[in-house]
């Protein structure tokens, strides 16, 4: 009976291809599957002010490099980069560069109270995302994470866990220079307070 | 009295209306909360373990749900809702992979082995009568069969084996520094936190309950250590701060502890544990911590005993923890005072 030899030889072989794509696949972290935003329009960030003082017109990032910042006070690695994040709001502001910090599952005043402490760049600018809807267009999983955005409003870059200068600023200077960085895992992320 | 026909008329309206109701029951939508209830069971929640949205009672899984709703109120379909959750988190969010594209296959395998298994089931009874065959030429039937059998039993064995020896080699650990919470939060290492970070978190979230569970890792970090001030007032903290029962019953022992262990307060101290034992009755720890202080503190060493038996009774005790009330247990059941 060579077709039952065959078969049984090719459901043998199937098991161990089985095999091998499991054990391969779930070493890794399903949360690295790059975000599908890449290379699509970025969501508008129709949103309020952080400070509570009205409704942000998203129309002021048109044309510009936008890089979008979730980030929460409950949140340990973004108190790493929020110094750097400020410096870079500051250092590429003569370059059309905007950086966006959204508060994320966060109360306005406690995100504001770690704004206050840490510090804050007054060329950045700060939301709220009251129902968490910037960050389920987003497609966010766990804070920090950060969205490059080209001048064409297009996403071209994501960086997980917590930035720094040389990031922020080699990653704008690549999307500036009209490259697509992608995606990039830098460390940590926390999905919500008290994980 | 109404005439027979008046009645026959009233009886028809009134089925009429009966069969009226009964149609818009059928043919009407399914009502909202439905339909959100049967997309969220769909939707993973991206910041849990294979759990559904309309399961989780995560922030991110509720503002989905809310965002499901808010776009049956909008009037989208079924479709373009979960289109608008996957445009932004990608495939991997439907709980079931769709059947078409990359995924068919996942659909297909199991159908393709039964149809393997079943031509090979077949073909095993439909073997050849042997005396269509001639004399001479007939094989012993039994014997093809079980040479069959075991040349599939050793291709299974064999594939198997393979399989087993090769998944060790490409398992991969997760990355140093490189993991991701949600899924990997439970890879995150509280110990890499320094005590000034963590003061600094749980200072931004002075009346956030939900930093409960930080603030208690750090206060017990300094009761760890003996810096009873420190912990002292991040217990306070939390008791103050809508905690759940096992994190109040946490803080209660250890204050329970320290009032005793660094003020001298005996009956302050079981009092507090006592509370703490409300919450979470059986908890060991806590237990074992009443006996000290019954033994150190009113010089109860019989009473003391029977607690720390009660202890090593409990199950899943930690070693040093057993260890230490194996010790206090032979000490307090002979009569010797508290050391």
């Amino acid at each position: 009976m060579r077709w039952a030899r065959i078969g049984a030889l090719a459901l043998a072989a199937g098991a161990v291809v089985l095999a091998v794509i499991f054990s391969t696949r779930f070493g890794n972290d399903p949360n690295l599957v790059p975000s599908p935003l890449l290379g699509q329009p970025a969501p508008t960030l129709a949103l309020p002010f952080l400070d509570g003082s009205g409704p942000f017109d998203p129309s002021v990032l048109e044309g510009r490099v936008v890089v979008v910042n979730f980030f929460a006070s409950w949140c340990v690695p973004c108190r790493e980069e929020q110094v750097d994040l400020t410096a870079t709001a500051n250092a590429f502001a003569s370059r059309e560069v905007i950086v966006v910090e959204i508060a994320y599952q966060d109360a306005a005043e406690n995100a504001l109270a770690f704004l206050n402490e840490i510090g804050a760049s007054p060329n950045a600018i700060y939301l709220a995302d009251p129902d968490g809807r910037a960050a389920i267009a987003f497609g966010v999983f766990g804070i920090p994470e950060t969205f490059f955005v080209a001048t064409d409003g297009t996403v071209v870059g994501k960086a997980l866990g917590a930035t720094d200068a040389l990031v922020l600023g080699s990653t704008i200077d690549a999307v500036l220079a009209g490259e697509r960085p992608g995606q990039q895992v830098l460390g940590e992320t926390f999905d919500g307070p008290g994980s | 009295m109404p005439s027979p026909s008046r009645r026959t008329g009233s009886w028809l309206a009134l089925a009429l209306l009966a069969v009226a109701v009964a149609m818009v029951v059928v043919t009407a939508p399914p009502p909202a909360e439905d339909r959100a209830q049967a997309i969220g069971s769909q939707v993973r929640c991206p910041v849990c373990q294979g759990e559904a949205i309309v399961d989780s009672p995560s922030e991110t899984a509720r503002n989905m749900m809310d965002l499901v709703r808010a776009r049956i109120d909008e009037g989208l379909t079924d479709q373009q809702i979960i289109d608008e959750l996957l445009t932004s988190y990608g495939g991997s969010l439907l709980l079931n992979p769709p059947a078409r594209g990359a995924t068919l296959w996942l659909w297909l395998a199991p159908l393709v082995a039964l149809g393997v298994g079943t031509a090979m089931v077949a073909r095993r009874f439909h073997v050849a009568p042997a005396d269509h065959l001639p004399a001479a030429a007939a094989p012993p039937v039994s014997g093809t069969l079980s040479r069959r059998w075991i040349w599939g039993a050793a291709v299974l064995v064999l594939g198997g084996a393979v399989a087993v020896a090769t998944v060790g080699q490409f398992q991969q650990a997760r990355p140093e520094d490189q993991s991701l919470s949600g899924v990997a939060g439970e890879d995150f290492d509280p110990d890499s936190v320094s005590n000034e970070t963590l003061e600094a978190v749980v200072a931004a979230n002075a009346d956030n309950p939900a930093i409960n569970g930080m603030r208690l890792a750090l206060a017990n970090r300094y009761f760890e250590e003996g810096n009873y001030q420190q912990a002292f007032g991040h217990y306070e903290i939390v008791l103050d701060n809508q905690p759940a029962p096992n994190e109040a019953a946490n803080a209660f022992t250890r204050l329970g502890w320290m009032v005793f262990d660094g003020n001298g307060e005996a009956d302050l101290g079981i009092e507090l544990i006592d509370r703490g034992l409300e919450l979470v009755p059986n908890d060991a720890f806590a237990i074992y911590l009443k006996g000290r202080i019954i033994w150190c503190g009113q010089g109860d060493a019989d009473t003391a005993a029977d607690l720390f038996s009660s202890v090593l009774s409990s199950t899943g005790l930690d070693a040093e923890i057993q260890d230490r009330v194996e010790t206090d247990l032979a000490a307090a059941a002979a009569g010797e005072d508290c050391q």
